[in-house]
Formats: structure tokens, C-alpha cells, sequence
């Protein structure tokens, strides 16, 4: 899994500039995230990778990189 | 005018409630909460104990007093079990009769058939007419409709009941007014974006009202729902068929049915279902748990921050002061009084 790509997606789902992430960035303490953000990237894992996360993976991922492990764990 | 304080506190307008208002329409539970064949139903209400069956000839009601020696049938509360008093054994048919008393003659017996209850059924709900004519429900499937609801939705993914230390019509009240929204709802409702200032209207028919309830536009959340789903929009729409049924839609996307059941002046059983509606049954696996999830979590929330203001209420309007002043965020309230006024009046006759 790229992880340009996934940068790229996950700033889709929640709609922010791709160049404003990170692997590092802490994505929970992003102005206006919220439990909206988190659904968009339940759904954006889904969509474009098949992997299903749950919202405590969310909770318990700190930075951006950490989810992506977590999805790429998911995955097929 | 509004219903006098006395009203929530005094055991004979209770049980005149019970006999008159209640009896011409209660909502009783839904079908899924009676699923196969033997599932009951019971519940002590007032004067009346009632037991609601799924028999093999479908959903009755009836008395849940034994023709024996007048043990309560099927124990309190839901479950599954034969037509069968567990006293002395005395079984009962289908439709009410005496089936069989162990070492008892049946045909000597003055009495050989349970009272029966009419049901009316409104797509899942469940209706009781205890003054023994079907309860009137013509007026739901309009007011479903206004608020996206359909009348058939899928089995609840969440159940809960919660007994509430204060007169029914507080719950009712509690219910239909969003005044308290910004005061009382810091885990759940203002999260949401609903607060006691957004957009709020509401309409009513005989005896339902319904209401829509948006953030304002700056805080609408509703572009960035319908990227998950076109049919979602930020709002919520909720329903109330008097005298004791809530129906809510939030978001287009979870359904919430709850209703109120007065065991006396001063406690009240409340019971919901959380169930999905057709936008969030159409959204991808993962989405749809997290949004079940976040929705039992909001409704625990924002029951368990309503419940100390309505038994708070109970014990201030107990007291020796008592006087309530309905304003104009209270509309719907004084909506709900006057259909209660002419209710207790229409029934006097
Ligand atoms: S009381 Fe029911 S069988 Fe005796
Ligand atoms: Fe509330």
C-alpha cells in the first residue's frame, strides 16, 4: 500500500488538503475533527481498500501512519 | 389553560387516567417485541393487568388474571412461554377460553374465557383499546410520513427500558419540547447540533404532532452527510401519538421508538428500540455499526441528562407551590394539555 495514496484518500474523506498530512500528523487533533471524520474514514477504508475499521480504531490510532497500518492489517 | 399541577401527583386522576384517557388508545409494543409463537407481553397498569400474546392465531390481548384464583399469568415483562398459569397449572386457548385445570371439573365453572382486548396494528406497532373498542390509529401513517419514517422497519439493533421516578405526562412533556436542548444535553443533543435555538416546527393533527427540528444553516452538518448518503440530511424529525408513543428519525439515517408506560402518579416505565432506516440500511457495513453505535451511546446520553429534570419536577410540583406557566417555547406542550383537557372531559360523559 502506497502511502502517498492513503494520505491522499484519508484527506478526501475529510476533506482537507492532502499537503496539509502527514504519516506523523495526529489526525484527532485536527481543527473540526469530529465523530462526522470518522465515519468519512470508516467509509473511505471500505470504499477504496475493502478493509472494515471500527470506531475504536479510530480511538486508538494516534497518527495517521498508525491507521494506515491498521488498515493495511485489514485488507483482503 | 394547562393540566394542574395536582394532575401529576393525585392517585384518582391517575386512575382516571388510566380508565379514560388510555383507554381509547395505548401503544403497547411493537411486533418485534413478540416474535414467534408463546412470546408475551405483560404489563400492570392502574387497575388492569394485561398480558399481549402471539398466539397461533396471531396477536391477542387479554386479562392476565387467572380464572383460578387470580395469579397473575405470565410473570411481568416479556419472554416466551406457554398459555399457562404457574399457580395450579389452569391453561388457556387461543382465544382467551379455559383449555384444561388439572383434577377440576372445566364445565362446572362459572367463568371459562378470559377478557379479551381489541389490537390495532399500524405497520409494527401495537396498539391496546382497553375500553374494549379497536383504539383508533388512522392518523400515524401521515405523520410517519412527514417524518421519513416508514410504518414496517427491520428488528431493533438496541432495546432499553429505564423506570422513571415521575408522572407520565412529564415524560411526555420532556419529550415534545426542544427549549431544554442547550441546557441539558451537553453529551448528546448539542454535539448533534440541536440546540434549544435551531429551527424548530411543528404541526399536529387529532391526536398526533410532529416536529422538525434544524441546526442553522452555518452549523448544518448536511453536505457532509449526504457524502455518505445522498438521502441524509442534518435534521431531526420526531412524532408523538398521544397519549404515550415517540417516534424519532435522526438524520434520515437511525429511528427511535419509545414510549411511556404509568405504573403510578409517580412512576413510569420507559421503554425504546433503536432501529435503522433506509439510508443507514444502505451504507456499507463498517459505516452502518459505527453509526448504531454512536446512536445507542446518544441515546443513553441524552436519557440518563433528562432523567433528574423530569423526577425533579416531580418532587417540585409535589410541593405545597406548584403552579405552571407555559410560555411560547412550550407551544407543542400546551398542544399536548389541551387534547389531555378534552380527552378527561370527553370521557366524563
Ligand atoms: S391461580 Fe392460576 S391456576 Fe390457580
Ligand atoms: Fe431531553
Amino acid at each position: 500500500m502506497n502511502a502517498d495514496d492513503f494520505i491522499e484518500k484519508f484527506a478526501f474523506a475529510i476533506e482537507v488538503e492532502a499537503a496539509t498530512l502527514a504519516l506523523d500528523t495526529r489526525f484527532k487533533d485536527l481543527p473540526n475533527w469530529d465523530s462526522l471524520n470518522t465515519l468519512a474514514v470508516i467509509a473511505m477504508a471500505d470504499a477504496d481498500y475493502g478493509a472494515s475499521l471500527t470506531g475504536s480504531d479510530i480511538q486508538n490510532s494516534q497518527t495517521v501512519g498508525e491507521l494506515m497500518q491498521v488498515v493495511q492489517g485489514r485488507m483482503g | 389553560m394547562s393540566i394542574d399541577s395536582s394532575a401529576y401527583t393525585r392517585p384518582d386522576i391517575f386512575a382516571d387516567e388510566i380508565e379514560r384517557l388510555f383507554a381509547g388508545r395505548m401503544y403497547l409494543c411493537s411486533v418485534h417485541e413478540l416474535p414467534e409463537v408463546d412470546s408475551y407481553l405483560a404489563i400492570h397498569l392502574g387497575g388492569a393487568s394485561i398480558t399481549v400474546r402471539h398466539t397461533t392465531e396471531g396477536l391477542r390481548a387479554f386479562d392476565n388474571v387467572c380464572l383460578h384464583r387470580c395469579a397473575l399469568i405470565d410473570p411481568e415483562g416479556c419472554g416466551k412461554r406457554p398459555f399457562r398459569c404457574r399457580y395450579h397449572a389452569w391453561s388457556y386457548a387461543a382465544d382467551g377460553a379455559l383449555h384444561a385445570a388439572p383434577l377440576v371439573e372445566v364445565d362446572d365453572l362459572a367463568r371459562r374465557a378470559l377478557q379479551t382486548y381489541p389490537l390495532t396494528v399500524v405497520g409494527e406497532h401495537v396498539f391496546i383499546g382497553l375500553s374494549g373498542q379497536a383504539p383508533a390509529v388512522d392518523k400515524m401513517a401521515y405523520a410517519m410520513s412527514e417524518a421519513g419514517i416508514p410504518l414496517t422497519n427491520p428488528e431493533p439493533f438496541h432495546r432499553g427500558e429505564l423506570l422513571q421516578q415521575c408522572n407520565w405526562k412529564l415524560l411526555v412533556e420532556n419529550n415534545i419540547e426542544s427549549y431544554h436542548l442547550s441546557f441539558v444535553h451537553a453529551q448528546s443533543f448539542i454535539p448533534a447540533g440541536f440546540v434549544s435555538k435551531s429551527d424548530y416546527a411543528w404541526e399536529h393533527d387529532a391526536y398526533t404532532c410532529w416536529s422538525h427540528c434544524e441546526p442553522t444553516e452555518a452549523t448544518s452538518k448536511t453536505a457532509r452527510l449526504q457524502r455518505l448518503s445522498r438521502q441524509s440530511r442534518h435534521e431531526f424529525g420526531h412524532i408523538f401519538v398521544f397519549p404515550n408513543l415517540f417516534l424519532t428519525a435522526t438524520n434520515q439515517m437511525v429511528g427511535f421508538r419509545s414510549y411511556v408506560l404509568p405504573l403510578t402518579p409517580d412512576r413510569t416505565l420507559f421503554k425504546w428500540e433503536l432501529f435503522e432506516l433506509p439510508a443507514l440500511l444502505a451504507l456499507p457495513t463498517p459505516v452502518r455499526e459505527q453509526i448504531r453505535a454512536e446512536s445507542i451511546r446518544f441515546t443513553e446520553a441524552s436519557l440518563q441528562e433528562d432523567k433528574p429534570m423530569v423526577e425533579a419536577c416531580q418532587l417540585g410540583l409535589s410541593s405545597r407551590h406548584a403552579f405552571i406557566q407555559l410560555r411560547a417555547p412550550d407551544a407543542r406542550i400546551q398542544r399536548f394539555h389541551d387534547y389531555y383537557a378534552e380527552q378527561m372531559r370527553h370521557a366524563e360523559k
